[in-house]
């Protein structure tokens, strides 16, 4: 029996949409699950993000905080190809409307300027991860080699570029299924 | 014709040979190879801003733009090589790198030349981060939006601006990376001397600027899900052709070929391309009635028609036909006024029938019967040498004069003078003397007479000597003058043009109708040849409007007094709710298909149907045959009124 490649799927600053956009290729998931092992995803659910191994690495979302940042650095360091899924992760997305503020004036005016209700508190834990400066794309964190845009990408889209890396092809994306919203 | 030499030269490997002082975008698309452009409009002037254009000539090292560069013989092009590709790719990427483009959240994703010219190079990532800043969001138009954000600084609005629409609101402001649209001395849009044509709207690649009235329907307002409804505007009768872009039932946009072969190329004004997307009241589309205490309320069709049937029954029973009218807009269709008179001269015979501003008509078909008509086209305002407007109701009638009249300006220097109470042409005019009725016709007369020359005013003198001096002058009659009761300015113009003729010089008076197809309704016999004669006796009758188009004196005066009045509309009018007791739904001119006649009646075009009418709005031809049955059996019921108001007697 072949080795089946290891494929792990992460989700950062990001909706869940291209996760949900992959669940939706329907039949054709089956034909793709045959072919890979899912190993760590928000589709599974493990808890213990062991990247050992993994051919693939799969990136939804930007990278906005000091969490992400580490999740990207070690998948890139684990994984033979890291591909970033949809508009967040490829241009940042949504998540960069925050730039045009500190994070310090986010909190300030997600936490502390709206009334806070009895016994509420502005979240200060220390385990919480910190926010960066500025949300950024995947690739201004770490080198990515497949870039496959849309908001969310659709299955099509989705099963062209997987198809084509399980191929063991680079995948280009021709222009009619390309998109960016 | 002018004969220029061909010259010959090979794009990808093929001869090509093209006219002398052709550009290699020329070439190669008369060779039928595609090179992808930006900033180049074919209706427009060349640029060569973006880049994009790129091609290899000889090999040399630095790329060409090709929609700049001249052909010259035995040039060997190159369209597409990895080198112009990865050139092309880099000019996109800088150009999505210098705003904010979103695409994600975008309302003109998917009908966007940048985001189409980005998917056909296969960009599927930025390797120049794009920006965060927010760019500023001009809001302060009626009808237009400028989102600074989306803009290229392709120029193209520039440029249709100044060069087609002669307007020159648009330019660049500042330079480099601070370099932006803005209109005069960085004024914003609302401010601006922009008249609203609306041009740069049909030009911009990317949708920074972009029309207000469509932006809730824009999202998921592809390009492709759009039917293009090819139609014509019936608005003031040049019946310029237009493309109705339409998204389930819902208007997104109206452009014109750029061949319209109407009064300027690629054009159209205020009222054929934003004017259809206003709502001029509440929509009427269930008709209404007055209750018992005299407020409206919605009704059914079949009880709104009785309605309307019982009130002109009931006040023909009691005081005749003599004191009843019907008054028709002249915005309606040939067809609509056919079924129009038929009613009046069937059901309602005896009453008066009129078309709104129907002084007009027959101010102008008395000239006809003494033979003193023969007037030019309106576009021949463009190519006069001397322009003089009598009143400014031109601006709203006849909108695209204010283009032709720059056009005149600029072409040839000709003075436009206006004379009425306001100055539509704005810093265009030469002169504006703010002149009423009596004193226009006065210096028409003095004008004639060669008295104006030495005026005590210095503008009058001006105006003289710049008429004494034209070789084709013409004079534009506004609406309001020409629907006068007095007909006094329009016999003073057409004298003042006579004496003129008279010196061999061709002058000209162009009569502006008040409506659209004011002339197709007179061609019908919608308006009566004979004047109001004591306009106060009438009390009511019919009214069938497009929307917000004015009486004219006499029918004001017939007006105020009406007692027995329904009123077909496709709007809820305030100053005809008033007045009626009945309101019946009718379709507006996107709504309906018919023939419309050229301003001058001398040709008719059938206008098709731009999206169909709401559920339950007849067409007008059929709410007039309903309400004619119910007349009828009115009139043969034998009830009784008593002496209860008419209001009421429409609600019984
Ligand atoms: S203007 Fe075009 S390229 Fe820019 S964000 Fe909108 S769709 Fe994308
Ligand atoms: S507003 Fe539109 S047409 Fe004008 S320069 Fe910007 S992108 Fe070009
Ligand atoms: S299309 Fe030629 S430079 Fe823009």
């Amino acid at each position: 029996m072949t080795v089946k490649p290891k494929v792990a799927t992460v989700w950062l600053e990001g909706c869940a949409g291209c996760h949900m956009s992959f669940l939706d290729l329907d039949e054709r998931l089956l034909d793709i699950l045959g072919k890979i092992q899912l190993t760590v995803s928000p589709i599974t659910d493990f808890k213990d993000y062991d990247f050992s191994e993994t051919t693939l690495g799969i990136i939804e979302g930007a990278v906005g905080n000091e969490e992400q940042e580490e999740v990207v650095h070690r998948l890139r360091r684990c994984s033979s190809l890291v591909m970033a899924w949809g508009d967040c992760a490829v241009f940042g997305g949504i998540n960069t409307l925050r730039n045009q503020y500190t994070p310090g004036e986010l909190i300030r005016a997600g936490y502390i300027e709206p009334p806070l209700g009895p016994g509420q508190v502005a979240p200060n834990d220390p385990v919480l991860p910190r926010l960066l400066p500025r949300v950024v794309a995947v690739d201004q964190v770490v080198t990515v080699d497949i870039h496959v845009p849309g908001c969310p990408p659709s299955p099509q889209v989705l099963f062209y570029a997987l198809g084509e890396i399980l191929g063991g092809r680079r995948p280009r994306i021709p222009p009619d299924i390309l998109h960016y919203d | 014709m002018d004969n220029k030499a061909s010259i010959s030269l090979r794009i990808d490997g093929r001869d090509v040979t093209v006219d002398e002082g052709a550009t290699i975008l020329d070439a190669a698309r008369q060779a039928g190879i595609r090179i992808p452009t930006l900033c180049h409009h074919p209706a427009l002037p060349p640029y060569g801003g973006c880049r994009l254009c790129v091609v290899e000539v000889d090999g040399a090292p630095r790329l060409a733009a090709s929609c700049v560069m001249p052909v010259r013989a035995g040039m060997d092009v190159v369209t597409v090589n990895e080198r112009i590709l990865e050139t092309r790719k880099t000019v996109l990427e800088f150009l999505f790198s210098e705003r904010p483009h979103h695409c994600m959240v975008c309302s003109q994703s998917g009908d966007c030349e940048l985001q189409s010219l980005a998917y056909e190079h296969g960009l599927d990532h930025f390797e120049v981060p794009g920006l965060n800043d927010e760019f500023p969001l001009d809001t302060t138009h009626p009808d237009l939006v400028l989102d600074h954000n989306r803009c290229v600084l392709c120029g193209r609005c520039v440029r249709a601006c100044r060069d087609v629409a002669g307007n020159m609101v648009l330019d660049f402001h500042n330079r480099g990376g601070r370099a932006m649209i803005g209109a005069d001395l960085s004024d914003q849009l609302g401010q601006s001397s922009c008249v609203s044509c609306g041009l740069c709207l049909q030009v911009c690649p990317t949708g920074a600027l972009y029309l207000r009235h469509r932006t809730h329907y824009a999202v998921g307002g592809k390009a492709r899900d759009r039917r293009s409804v090819p139609s014509v505007c019936p608005s003031c009768g040049l019946l310029c052709p237009t493309v109705n872009e339409v998204l389930s039932d819902h208007l997104i946009r109206i452009t014109t070929p750029w061949d319209n072969p109407g009064a300027a190329q690629g054009q159209l004004c205020r009222k054929g391309r934003l004017d259809p997307f206003r709502e001029l009241g509440p929509r009427l589309s269930r008709p209404m009635i007055r209750n018992e205490e005299g407020e409206w309320a919605e009704t059914s069709e079949e009880e709104a028609q009785a309605a309307a049937g019982r009130l002109l029954a009931g006040w023909i029973r009691n005081h005749g036909r003599s004191t009843l009218f019907g008054l028709i807009s002249g915005r309606r269709s040939n067809e609509e006024a056919a079924a129009f008179r038929r009613f009046m001269t069937i059901a309602l015979e005896g009453a008066r029938i009129d078309t709104l501003a129907g002084n007009a008509f027959r101010n102008l078909s008395r000239l006809e019967e003494t033979g003193v008509r023969g007037e030019p086209p309106i576009e021949a305002a463009g190519e006069a040498d001397f322009l003089l407007f009598l009143g400014d109701g031109f601006a709203q009638s006849h909108p695209i004069l204010l283009s032709l009249a720059r056009k005149a300006r600029l072409d040839h220097g000709a003075p436009l003078i206006v004379l009425g109470p306001k100055n539509p042409l704005g810093p265009w005019a030469s002169i504006h003397l703010s002149a009423s009725a009596s004193e226009t016709k006065n210096l028409l007369n003095r004008l004639a007479n060669g008295e104006a020359g030495n005026d005590n005013l210095e503008e009058v003198r001006i105006v003289a000597q710049a008429w004494a001096e034209a070789r084709h002058p013409l004079l534009v009659l506004s609406p309001e003058y020409l629907a006068a009761s007095d007909p006094g300015i329009l016999h003073a113009a057409l004298a003042l043009a006579g004496r003129k003729r008279t010196e061999g010089k061709d002058a000209g008076v162009v009569p502006l109708r008040p409506e659209g197809n004011s002339a197709g309704l007179w061609g019908v016999g919608a308006a009566s040849t004979e004047p109001w004669n004591e306009p106060e006796r009438f009390r009511g009758g019919l009214v069938v409007l497009d929307g917000d188009e004015l009486p004219d004196a006499d029918e004001t005066r017939a007006l105020a007094a009406a007692e027995a009045l329904a009123v077909i509309t496709p709007y809820q009018i305030p100053t005809w709710m008033e007045k009626a007791a009945v309101l019946l739904p009718t379709p507006t001119l996107m709504e309906i298909e018919g023939h419309f006649a050229s301003y001058d009646g001398g040709r008719s075009v059938f206008k098709t149907r731009v999206r169909p009418a709401p559920q339950g709005v007849r067409p007008l031809e059929d709410t007039l045959a309903l309400v004619e049955d119910h007349l009828r059996s009115a009139l043969k019921a034998r009830s009784d009124a008593g002496g209860r108001p008419m209001w009421m007697e429409a609600s019984s």
